[in-house]
């Protein structure tokens, strides 16, 4: 097995979540106890947040002074007071939502410090703007994946027959990969839908924008463009002229953070999707905007 | 470029799985199945759920009559101020009323007194 690929999806976060205070029972968020109120579970970067919720939300029940009865309905998670969306790769909003810039974190490692990305776990009738709604548990956010890779699929070969045509074993194996974190399960048939390099019409890139508002930009872009491979600072000058200047590494004010590592410039963009790419099929890129005094 | 991935990945790793072993690894679980079985205190929390709403509701009334009084109040002050206009004005014609019949008065004693005057 690749072992860019495997450590891709073994790739994982330390996530604490914490309910939201005015969710607790009184006695318990009155109390000092420092113990109450939150989980700490490891998550994969390379699936939705949403599939956890379950799993957070029993663990709390008993703190909880609402009982619940759905464990997918009405919940949503907030960082620092923004609402988080659940329809993006944990890694992608992880990177977007910090403005991760993983050469400062890795010079600020030391070998007894411990990362750990705190969210808050919110309920109510009124679901924030730009979350979506979930009404049908998890057989809605299997659809919702399923249909991100009928758009993957339709961007990389022109059509989304590749993945209408899967057998139903295989669309069940493809998400139970995805459930039980089996990655020899879920890369044959990843590789029965991505094409062969000469066959590429274009790459389906994401680039999650952080600043000065929260965006998503999803560019056109060819894997070959005029008989030349389509390097990511092609794309990234493109579409951000005033962030990047094509073929200038040292002057740009922002960098490309893919699956939480720095990617260079000059790396090609149909290369890099290929070892990078999300489980929904989309490579997700977050710029990070680095201070004057940071530019390398 | 691959290998430079890959070291970047393993660094990347280095930093985020410090101490990963605190954190539980948890499945991703089906809810359907896990749903609702050994929670005995959930017919307390149905109760407590009632009354925060009753609560709620209740809050909204008192709002709603809390608006209420504020604008009986805004209504008595305002025809408090037209009743104290229209006092001045009563006083200002009662004034001017009393005047002129005393004016009358004058006049119909001079006239008397003239007429008075001619008998004699």
């Amino acid at each position: 097995m690749d072992e860019v690929r495997d450590r891709v999806w073994r790739g994982s976060l330390n996530v604490r979540v914490s309910v939201c205070p005015e969710l607790l029972l009184t006695e318990l968020s009155e109390s000092q106890d420092t113990n109450l109120g939150f989980v700490n579970i490891i998550v994969p970067r390379d699936c939705y947040l949403a599939l956890y919720l379950p799993n957070i939300i029993q663990k709390l029940e008993s703190q909880l002074r609402i009982s619940v009865s759905d464990y997918y309905s009405g919940w949503w998670f907030e960082i620092e007071g923004a609402r988080m969306p659940w329809n993006f790769p944990v890694g992608a909003l992880y990177d977007s939502s910090t403005g991760l810039n993983p050469s400062n974190r890795s010079s600020l490692h030391q070998e007894n410090s411990v990362h750990v990305w705190h969210l808050m776990l919110r309920h109510g009738q009124h679901i924030p703007n730009g979350v979506i709604p979930l009404k049908n548990g998890i057989d809605q956010i299997r659809e919702f994946w399923m249909h991100q890779w009928k758009q993957a699929c339709y961007i990389l070969n022109g059509s989304a027959k590749q993945v209408m045509s899967l057998s139903k074993p295989d669309t069940l194996t493809f998400w139970q990969s995805v459930i039980h974190r089996d990655l020899t399960k879920f890369e044959p048939i990843r590789q029965k839908i991505i094409p062969m390099p000469n066959a590429v019409r274009f790459i389906p890139l994401r680039i999650h924008v952080a600043l000065p508002d929260v965006r998503l930009v999803e560019p056109i872009c060819k894997a070959v463009d005029n008989e030349r491979d389509v390097e990511l600072g092609d794309v990234l000058a493109r579409e951000f002229p005033e962030w990047f200047e094509a073929n200038e590494e040292s002057s740009n004010i922002a960098k490309p953070v893919i699956q939480g590592i720095e990617v260079p410039l000059s790396a090609l963009v149909w290369e890099v999707y290929q070892q990078l790419s999300s489980f929904d099929g989309f490579l997700h890129i977050s710029l990070c905007l680095q201070a004057e005094n940071q530019t390398v | 470029m691959y290998d430079l991935l890959l070291q970047k990945l393993k660094e990347r790793d280095v930093v985020e799985k410090n101490f990963a072993e605190l954190f539980e690894a948890a499945p991703i679980q089906n809810a359907k199945s896990d749903q609702g079985t050994q929670n005995q205190s959930k017919s307390l929390r149905k109760e407590l759920e009632f009354r925060d709403k009753k609560i709620e509701e209740f809050n909204a009334t008192l709002k709603l009559k809390n608006k209420d009084a504020e604008r009986l109040n805004d209504e008595i002050i305002t025809l408090n101020i037209e009743n104290n206009l229209l006092q001045d004005q009563y006083d200002k014609m009662k004034s001017e009323y009393d005047g002129i019949v005393s004016r009358w008065l004058r006049k119909t004693q001079q006239e008397a007194d003239t007429m008075n005057e001619s008998f004699k």
